[in-house]
């Protein structure tokens, strides 16, 4: 246990002697995932303990339109009236109507009672957390791998993957990431922190952290090839945007040319 | 009970990409046999556990013909819903026929009830075991061409063991639970570390035999689309014509 809360104090700290410590591990790949998961399992506690309160004290459907009604309220100070009016007529009478659709849905007989559904629904809250984690995690990171061998990068995909896993530490700030405004920053701080820890396991997998002679034996000084390793870190989503780009650029080419056939035509 | 644990054990193994676990099956007696066992096992206990979520989210939902009727009655409710019928005379019998068919299709799509979900205890292992097969057959063929060292059935032995992150979806025990695609990426990170020590690739080459299998389905897909296109736009104008 202490181990494990060292190499995550490690980790958050980005500490290069402990990601090497915990790469050459024996099972890192294993290690890894287990942190993610137990990061997963305590965020998705906050995301149970949320729906099992909130279906408990549910509002009512009046209260839920007179909420809508209240928001809708405050974005209509900056809207023209006749905009509103159009609004109103077009739009909110079907907000409310799907509102009694769902609440009358909600009101339906089940065979186990009421609670028990809510419980299961709590319950898979929970433990959809960390798979939705793991998905991104192993998703985002063979790319990363992928971008780092194509660099020269000499890692395995195992050392490579359980290391970076390491990078799902600092998202346990969203415990409070129901805090009303500060759960948005802690969820920006979080991010940004995951990213330079992704950086530091890259750079430590694929053997851009050589280490510097000590006198004394054990290593405690590192010299980290940083740009090749944040460089594998942006790539893929770099490829992705321009990707994005090229796909956009080729949609707006057929439409200009079905547009000018049109025309022609 | 041994050889149950031992092969609980290659699983566990292959799920956090051991090398030593593909290692044994490759060098099995015979790898084909043992990794179809392993599939048809995986595959009749994930069913089981989605047979008891099933059940579960079944009971605790309301009845599907009861939400159906709620949500009609909604919609006919709504303004559009009068504006409609009075433009276009008989709308409320079309708008009956496409409504039912949406909730026929839904019902089609997922397993509703415990009843429905039975049929998944034969289609589940069956269904892995066929794709263990076209794409085991597809990455010896390009393993071969990257001169891999596998026989076919060392081949289909280590890719067998990529079926193991569907144990994760004994977490769908539970009802509502959203496995996302972390089965389908873990699979193919599987499958990579599979053919790598299968056919003693480097990274390259073990990449490229894991990508072009899946490459060339989704190519074979398009094309059997686009055929079905042909052929139903044909067929339609034809009959159209005739008409």
């Amino acid at each position: 246990m202490s181990e494990l809360l060292n190499t995550m104090r490690g980790a958050i700290t980005l500490d290069i002697p402990t990601l090497v410590r915990f790469r050459d591990s024996k099972d890192v790949f294993r290690r890894g995932l287990i942190i993610l998961v137990l990061v997963g399992l305590v965020l998705g506690a906050v995301e149970f303990a949320v729906v099992f309160i909130g279906s408990a004290f549910a509002p009512s459907a009046e209260a839920q339109l007179a909420d809508m009604r209240q928001n809708f309220d405050q974005v209509f100070q900056f809207m023209p009236p006749e905009a509103v009016e159009t609004f109103e007529k077009q739009f909110l009478g079907y907000f409310e109507a799907g509102i009694e659709i769902g609440q009358n849905v909600a009101a339906l007989p089940t065979p186990l009672p009421k609670v028990v559904g809510n419980l299961f629904e709590a319950l898979g809250a929970w433990v959809s957390k960390p798979l939705a984690m793991l998905g991104g995690f192993l998703a985002y990171g063979i790319w990363v791998m992928l971008a780092a061998k194509l660099l020269g990068g000499t890692g395995r995909l195992q050392e490579f993957l359980g290391t970076a896993a390491l990078s799902s530490v600092p998202y346990l700030l969203l415990i409070l990431g129901w805090v009303p405004c500060l759960g948005s920053v802690l969820g920006l701080v979080a991010w940004v922190w995951g990213v330079l820890i992704w950086v530091a396991a890259t750079a430590v997998a694929h053997g851009w952290a050589a280490p510097l002679a000590a006198p004394e034996g054990e290593v405690t000084r590192y010299q980290v090839n940083w740009g090749k390793a944040i460089l594998a870190v942006v790539l893929p989503v770099l490829a992705l945007m321009v990707l994005a780009l090229v796909i956009a650029l080729i949609v707006m080419v057929v439409v200009l040319i079905g547009a000018s056939l049109g025309s022609g035509g | 009970m041994q050889q149950i644990s031992r092969s609980a054990g290659l699983v566990a193994g292959a799920l956090f990409l051991r090398t030593d676990a593909y290692e044994e099956l490759r060098e099995a007696r015979s790898p084909f046999l043992k990794g179809l066992i392993i599939i048809v096992v995986v595959g009749v206990i994930i069913a089981l556990a989605v047979l008891v979520g099933t059940a579960l989210e079944w009971a605790s939902s309301p009845n599907l013909a009861d939400i159906q009727e709620v949500v009609y009655e909604g919609i006919t409710q709504m303004p559009w819903y009068e504006e409609t019928l009075q433009a276009v005379p008989g709308y409320d019998k079309i708008f009956q026929q496409w409504y039912d068919l949406g909730w026929t299709l839904g019902r089609m799509a997922g397993p509703s009830s415990p009843s429905s979900a039975l049929g998944s205890l034969v289609l589940t292992p069956l269904s892995l075991v066929i794709g263990w097969l076209i794409y085991g057959l597809l990455a010896h063929l390009f393993a071969k061409l990257l001169k891999g060292e596998a026989t076919l059935s060392q081949t289909l032995g280590c890719t067998a063991l990529a079926v193991a992150p569907q144990v994760l979806k004994l977490t769908e025990l539970l009802p509502y639970v959203a496995m996302g695609g972390v089965v389908a990426t873990w699979t193919l990170i599987c499958r990579y570390v599979a053919l790598k020590q299968a056919h003693r690739f480097t990274w390259g080459r073990a990449f490229w035999a894991t990508v072009l299998p899946l490459l060339a389905l989704w190519v074979l897909g398009l094309i059997l689309a686009a055929l079905g296109v042909l052929v139903f736009g044909t067929l339609a104008s034809v009959l159209l014509g005739g008409a």
